[in-house]
């Protein structure tokens, strides 16, 4: 039995992330619970949120599924700490708005053109992005796969 | 002539530095003091997880802090005040960016690394 239609499309998300020359240096996590660890500068995780279905025809479901996509840096002190997540945000967004849907095994990929951001400052000051990204792909009615 | 309490409020901060603290430093030049540095870790809560930092804290006598750090602090050109803000503690070198008195008599610089 494979991965779940969810999954699968989490894992294609961040392998979109990730790919050569992977960005945040390869800290692209899949709904990672812990903080950002104090070693690292940057990180981004790839959080799926919620999914609902219409049922189109009586055999499959239509879903809908919403992933945040989270962007995390550190800046250096005394530093605007968005500039610190910009570059960052800026590639991430390149890479989202490129997936090619049936990739990843869905039939359409929406990037909402809403960017959360969040500040904070410690030893350094430091920002999140937050970035929503809207699936649409379809599984049976009888089970959860890719159909 | 000093009051009282503040006499005595001062002495008490006095033993408390000379007590406590765990390190000297110089703030803008000036001779070295005793000081309390507080490195520990800390949780910025941002995003859903949050990244995990330190903070670092200096404690020192507010008698001991230099009468313009505010004045540099609220100047926006903070590169311009970069050697007034600069120090070094136990040979790290961080900023300082932030100075929060305590009202009886201590302050606490807020540093980030440089």
């Amino acid at each position: 039995m494979g991965a779940t239609a969810f999954k699968t499309i989490s894992a294609g998300i961040a392998a979109a992330l990730s790919a050569a020359p992977s960005l945040a240096s390869g800290r692209v996590f899949e709904n990672r619970q812990l903080a950002v660890s104090s070693g690292s500068t940057d990180c981004i995780v790839v959080r799926i949120e919620r999914s609902t279905a219409d049922q189109s025809t009586i055999s499959y479901f239509d879903w809908t599924t919403v992933f945040s996509i989270e962007i995390y840096a550190r800046s250096a002190a005394g530093t605007d700490p968005q500039v610190a997540v910009d570059a960052l945000l800026d590639a991430a967004w390149l890479r989202l708005s490129a997936i090619d849907a049936e990739s990843i095994g869905a039939f359409d990929v929406t990037l909402n053109p809403d960017v959360q951001w969040l500040f904070d400052e410690l030893d350094s000051p430091m920002a999140c992005a937050v970035l929503r990204l809207g699936v649409r792909h379809r599984t049976t009615t009888a089970a959860l796969h890719p159909a | 002539m000093t009051a009282p309490f503040a006499s005595a409020q001062a002495r008490i901060n006095s033993a408390v530095m000379r007590v406590l603290a765990n390190t000297t430093v110089s703030i803008a030049g000036a001779p070295a003091v005793n000081a309390d540095f507080d490195d520990g870790f800390a949780h910025a809560g941002i995003g859903s997880i949050g990244i995990d930092a330190r903070r670092t804290t200096l404690t020192v006598a507010t008698s001991s802090v230099p009468q313009n750090l505010d004045a540099w602090l609220a100047d926006p050109g903070n590169e311009r005040n970069s050697p007034y803000l600069d120090i070094v503690v136990d040979g790290g070198a961080y900023r300082i960016v932030a100075h929060q008195k305590d009202g009886g008599g201590l302050s606490h610089l807020v540093l980030e690394s440089a």
